[in-house]
């Protein structure tokens, strides 16, 4: 295959330089991590294509040297200034002294070369890395159906996917401290809706994913990186099919609940109408029994005189004699006293004549507020249904709310 | 001077939004500076959450009396056009109630309120004498009514609130440029109007932050390069985001290289999709715009800190706050020079033109490539912002108060005493398209009384549903009548007692129980419906456990609305010990307690045991509510005589209680059941009894549950009624012989919340043997002689030594083991209640 062609495969199917940069993004707070425990950190690229990795570490002050055996993209990097070799990834690697590197990458680098080079890449990696330095590998991710059936053989240069988990078992069984694996370049839309379409789970599993492997080094060193090692990246598609079928459920669930709110009420109406059906036979019947009674209306008088002389008898005399002079009494004075306070002249003339302040020391021991001191409301309105819920005072208000809109509505 | 503050703009949506934040501001510094004026601040009692909040808030500024809820029929929000007959009554009853707390001013931060949610505000509409104030933020849609105004039901409600903003006495302007605007646009005097300007709080400042804490809110926001940010506090067209992008895709490709801008507010999904497909339509890329949608105000502290540029475009403001929160954190920021902006910002280098898209990219550009100007520009922004405080705003409102020419003649107290059937009048007289119902009607009848309830005495409404409905005369009940004596003897000043009850629906005044109880005739009464008012007091000494679901949104709505709502707590055991209940009864307390630690003003229990255990329990299961709950204890009262005793002598009573006097008896009172002993009890005996020690057993009580193999056993016994007896429901009565011809009690149970038991035995001179648990230690302190451990071979060794030193007249006596009476133990519970305080 023709280096030229690779060159416009890459364009194509990459991305442009700008897209991939871009991309490349998420690896920054680990490379700020690295650079914040080594200022003068040295990092390796492997299979470092058009350079956009080294111009990213170069841009946050790490000194990058890119290896690649394809020259027509070297060519691209060295007009734009990078450090750049040619050169095999394994056997360059193995050139390199010990614990001399805080970053080894390569992206997009493993599905090319045979299983036997991966393994020996990752053991090189451990050796040339520094303590708590970081091997990063990027590689399409097999778990995106689409991707695994289709889009990974488009490469013809592809030699077989790597599942995620195999990729993280390498550095793993080869002695490094910790691995985490990335999922990357999903739809950012799928992961804050949490709704994905059946196309969505075909499709919708980041695409690529990587693993980033960390050497063993002292507690507070590799506690720089908790930060980066704690977050979580990416969809699986375990995750991305259980959403999908999380929100088929919630509609089945919501289809039912309607359904069954819908029995509930046709139920409730039902036995509503049955109460109310009874309730009115009962109210026609009473009412014809009590309106037919005579003797009802002819013994009112006869029961208050009863009920009086009940509670003559409880209270004696005195008390009810107090009482009900109390009782007519009070409006009298009531307004009285406002009849004298609202004209000044009235207050003058009544201090003149010395009754003022008996008129107020009466009209305060009645009690400090009219509304509240009285204990003689009908309990008429407590017999109607429709006010069952209101309160004394509330039922008084209501009443002369009532009455407000009756006055109105007479005047116009 | 009283001073009212209407803060419903605290408590609708407006509160999570720059207005709701700064009228709270606001008022805080207008209580901090109030010196010997008067401050008080009306809540609507629709939005019950704010309510609590703006209540801690001011808990340590104000006495809570000062915070007044009233009430208005809803839904109101103007919205929607089947509302306006509610929102005209309710401008009405709320004005009316304004009235009642006869102000000299009243101030309203917030006026544009209740379009969305049910809020009223309005001015002259029912009390036209009362003084009031308006903080005035803008007009914005007034200017642009295309934009705003579209809908008539907006035009119609924004009509409404500017006629009222007309009526007021005093405006206080948030900047010049709003003062001006409301001169020409409203024809109001100049001298009318005082510019108060605004402020930030003071969390916004200059901070330093650890690398992990910034590239962790990085990472999560997507920002991977230095940040170009925009807080617009909206999306609404002035806010000017076509001539931001198009500026932003102007800048040289360095400089798009190197920064992302950041915009950073609360978005809808519509306008963040309308936002993307601006940015695309601009050429600016995915990765350069960052909507971060909500952040916390830490993150949000964060962001400005940490932001290489703080840029502001918009066309047009009242005050323009994210501005001053930029500077107050010494972002280098720069700004629109169109309406308030230029007065925030105080530097003409620093401005551009909103409308000119090469403006905005030069002074970008400027700033993001010129050191020193960023520098210039950063050291400015904190000068200026030192100018701003919420103090120098409250200060000119005082000033402006006090120089406010004094009200001439007329009084409003009398106004207010005539005007009970104005109101009425007022809301008969209301025109409107849209009809009221009979459900409205009732609802203004309500709210009126509510809100006039302040001259009212102090209700202590005292829950005695159990005792209404089925007084099962458990020792709870026994509890709740004793004090519920105790509080019809007392005289309180201002304060009625009165017990009510929940009958399925609603609480009533149980007059004809309270007749009965007393003595009196009940044939005529009729239980009227409680009438909750601000300031009274709700007790609920029963445990009405299973209307947990139905009480609990009530008692949530009376705390709500500044009732005192207290429970006592008789013990937490079911929580502690499950399985010493049959299954399920854990959980349906479990409801009852968190319900009530949520709801509740305070706890009482009923010894310092049960509050210590409460608190702990507290601590463990935090209840969702913001201010702290106070956990206090009372001792019951255990005089019998005030207890209402039950009378009544069985005829075997003489055998049982000359049989009892021939031997060292010991008295076990209490319904069996597993938690109280009864088994470790009757296995101690048999031992003594097989090693023939002269002793009797009786045990007073009830078969309870889970105990039918212990309860066969003492039926089937061999000694029963020989050396054993099992007296099951005696009367008080033959209670008080039985402890007469007893030796000793004996407190074996494991778990109690007061031990009654153990005073009525130190009452009858009877010594006390007990479990060593906190609560006897509690109750009998050194009176009693205690004892450890769960096998029978350890109480049979307490009885034997206990019997060495009776015999010695060495064992411990109760005779003056201190107790109370019920008169003592009831103003105990009215005093943790603060009850004679508030008198």
């Amino acid at each position: 295959m023709s280096d030229a062609f690779y060159r416009s495969f890459e364009d194509r199917f990459r991305g442009s330089r700008e897209l991939v940069k871009c991309r490349l993004g998420i690896y920054l707070p680990f490379v700020e991590s690295v650079k914040a425990l080594y200022p003068d950190a040295r990092a390796i690229d492997l299979g470092c294509g058009r350079g956009e990795w080294l111009e990213l570490l170069l841009g946050t002050g790490i000194e990058a040297k890119g290896v690649d055996i394809d020259e027509n993209m070297l060519s691209a990097c060295r007009d734009t200034g990078l450090d750049v070799e040619i050169g095999s990834a394994v056997s360059y690697l193995q050139k390199l002294p010990d614990d001399s590197m805080a970053i080894v990458s390569a992206f997009h680098l493993i599905e090319h070369i045979p299983f036997i080079d991966l393994q020996i890449l990752v053991q090189e990696a451990l050796r040339v890395l520094k303590p708590a330095g970081l091997l990063i590998l990027e590689s399409p991710n097999s778990e995106n159906i689409v991707v695994g059936t289709v889009g990974f053989y488009m490469d013809p240069t592809h030699q077989r996917p790597i599942p995620p988990p195999l990729l993280a078992f390498l550095p793993e069984y080869y002695g490094f401290g910790r691995t985490k694996i990335l999922r990357l370049q999903e739809p950012a839309e799928l992961l804050s809706s949490k709704n994905p379409s059946l196309a969505d789970v075909f499709n919708g599993v980041s695409p690529d994913y990587a693993i980033v492997a960390q050497k063993n080094a002292l507690p507070e060193e590799l506690s720089v990186f908790s930060v980066c090692f704690g977050h979580e990246y990416g969809l699986t598609l375990g995750t991305l099919s259980a959403w999908y079928d999380e929100q088929l459920q919630a509609k089945i669930n919501q289809a039912i609940s309607i359904a069954e709110q819908a029995q509930a009420a046709v139920e409730h109406i039902n036995k509503k109408n049955e109460q109310t059906l009874a309730a009115m036979q009962q109210a026609v019947a009473k009412l014809d029994a009590v309106s037919d009674s005579r003797s009802w209306r002819i013994t009112a008088l006869l029961r208050w005189i009863a009920f009086q002389l009940r509670l003559l008898k409880e209270h004696g005399p005195v008390m009810r004699i107090k009482a009900l002079v109390k009782k007519c009494a009070k409006p009298l004075v009531s307004y009285a006293m406002s009849v004298v306070d609202s004209h000044p002249l009235c207050v003058a003339i009544a201090r003149k004549f010395g009754v003022y302040e008996a008129l107020r020391s009466a009209y305060f021991r009645m009690g400090p507020h009219i509304l509240n001191t009285d204990n003689f409301a009908s309990p008429s309105g407590a017999d109607n249904t429709s006010t069952l819920q209101l309160g004394q005072r509330a039922q008084q208000i209501y009443n002369g709310l009532m009455d407000a809109i009756d006055q109105h509505k007479g005047r116009s | 001077m009283r001073i009212v503050i209407d803060m419903q703009g605290a408590q609708t949506e407006s509160r999570f939004r720059g207005i709701g934040r700064s009228a709270l501001s606001l008022t805080l510094a207008l209580v901090r500076n109030a010196g010997t004026h008067d401050i008080w601040l009306v809540l609507n009692a629709a939005f019950p959450d704010s309510i609590f909040s703006i209540r801690k808030a001011f808990a340590d500024l104000l006495p809570e009396s000062r915070l007044r809820v009233f009430d208005i029929p809803t839904p109101v929000a103007e919205r929607e056009p089947a509302n306006v007959w509610r929102a005209r009554a309710g401008e009405k009853i709320r004005e009316h109630f304004l009235q009642q707390l006869q102000p000299d001013f009243v101030l309203i931060p917030s006026l544009f309120e209740g379009y969305v949610d049910d809020a009223v505000s309005s001015i002259g509409l029912f009390a036209p004498n009362i003084k009031t104030a308006v903080v005035l933020h803008d007009l914005i849609p007034l200017m642009k009514p295309n934009v705003y105004l579209a809908q008539p039901q907006q035009r119609h409600y924004y009509d409404g609130k500017i006629q009222s903003l007309k009526k007021a006495d005093l405006l206080f302007s948030i900047s010049a440029h709003s003062k001006q605007e409301a001169v020409q646009a409203l024809g109001l005097q100049e001298h009318s109007i005082i510019t108060i300007a605004s402020a930030a709080d003071g969390c916004f400042r200059p901070e330093s932050y650890g690398h992990e804490t910034v590239s962790a809110l990085f990472l999560r926001l997507g920002i991977s390069r230095k940040v170009v940010m925009y807080a617009p506090g909206g999306f609404d067209p002035r806010k000017n985001f076509v001539n931001l992008f198009a500026a932003y895709a102007g800048l040289p490709q360095n400089l798009r290289d190197t920064h992302q801008l950041v915009i950073v507010s609360k978005i809808t999904d519509g306008d963040r999709q309308n936002l993307q497909a601006l940015r695309k339509k601009s050429g600016l890329a995915e990765h350069e715009v960052v909507v971060t949608g909500y952040v916390s105000d830490a993150e949000l502290i964060l962001l400005y800190n940490r932001a290489t540029l703080f840029v502001f475009p918009s066309r047009h403001e009242g005050f323009g706050l994210p501005v001053l929160e930029a500077m107050s954190c010494g972002t280098p920021t720069i700004g629109s020079d169109t309406t308030s902006i230029p007065e925030v910002i105080g530097f003409q280098e620093a401005l551009f033109d909103p409308d000119s898209v090469a403006s905005i990219s030069a002074k970008i550009t400027q700033a993001l490539t010129d050191d020193a100007f960023r520098h210039q520009l950063s050291q400015h922004g904190l000068q200026q912002a030192a100018k701003f405080s919420w103090d120098s705003c409250a200060l000119k409102i005082w000033a402006a108060f006090e120089g406010y020419p004094k009200r001439q003649g007329s009084d409003l107290a009398a106004e207010v005493s005539g005007s009970f059937n104005n109101v009425l009048d007022a809301i008969a007289h209301i025109s409107c398209p849209c009809e009221y119902s009979e459900a409205d009607l009732r609802q203004v009848a309500k709210a009126i009384a509510f809100n006039t309830a302040a001259g009212l005495p102090r209700q202590l409404l005292y829950d005695i549903s159990e005792l209404v409905q089925r007084d099962a005369k458990s020792g709870i009940q026994r509890v709740v009548r004793s004090i519920l004596l105790e509080l019809f003897t007392i005289d309180f000043d201002g304060l009625v007692v009165r017990p009510i009850y929940f009958d399925g629906q609603q609480y009533r005044y149980a007059e004809r129980f309270s007749a009965r109880f007393l003595g009196k005739p009940e044939a005529d009464i009729v239980d009227g419906v409680v009438e909750f008012n601000q300031g009274d007091t709700y007790l609920a000494v029963d445990l009405n456990a299973h209307l947990t679901p139905f009480l609990h949104p009530l008692h949530a709505r009376l705390q709500a609305q500044g009732v005192y709502v207290y429970f006592v707590v008789h013990d937490i055991l079911l929580l502690q010990r499950p399985d010493w209940w049959p299954e399920g009864t854990s959980a349906v307390f479990a409801k009852w307690l968190a319900s009530i630690t949520e709801v509740a003003t305070g706890l009482i229990c009923v010894s310092e045991t049960v509050a210590n255990q409460v608190r702990a329990w507290v601590n463990a299961n935090p209840p969702p509510r913001l201010m702290p709950l106070p956990i206090s204890f009372f001792h019951l009262g255990a005089d019998v005589e005030n207890s209402v005793p039950t009378l009544g002598i069985p005829d075997d009573a003489d055998t049982v209680l000359s049989a009892l006097s021939q031997a060292p008896s010991f008295l076990s009172v209490g319904t069996i059941e597993p938690r109280k002993g009864h088994a470790q009890t009757l296995a101690a005996f048999e031992l003594l009894w097989s090693e023939g020690v002269d002793v009797n057993l009786v045990i007073v009580g009830k078969q309870g549950w889970m105990i039918e193999s212990l309860a066969s056993r003492l039926k089937n016994h061999q000694l029963l009624n020989k050396r054993l007896f099992w007296l099951q429901g005696i009367s008080d009565e033959y209670l008080e012989k039985v402890y007469g011809a007893s030796t000793c009690l004996l407190a074996a149970s494991e778990g109690e919340g007061f031990g009654l038991p153990l005073i009525e035995a130190a009452n009858q001179r009877l010594p006390i043997i007990a479990r060593d648990i906190p609560i006897f230690r509690e109750v009998a302190g050194e009176y009693a002689y205690f004892f450890n451990g769960l096998q029978p071979e350890m109480l049979a060794d307490a009885i034997h030594q206990w019997l060495g030193l009776y015999a010695a007249e060495a064992a411990p006596k109760s005779d003056n083991m201190p107790w109370q009476k019920w008169c003592q133990s009831t103003r105990q519970l009215l005093a943790a209640m603060q009850i004679s305080e508030r008198v």
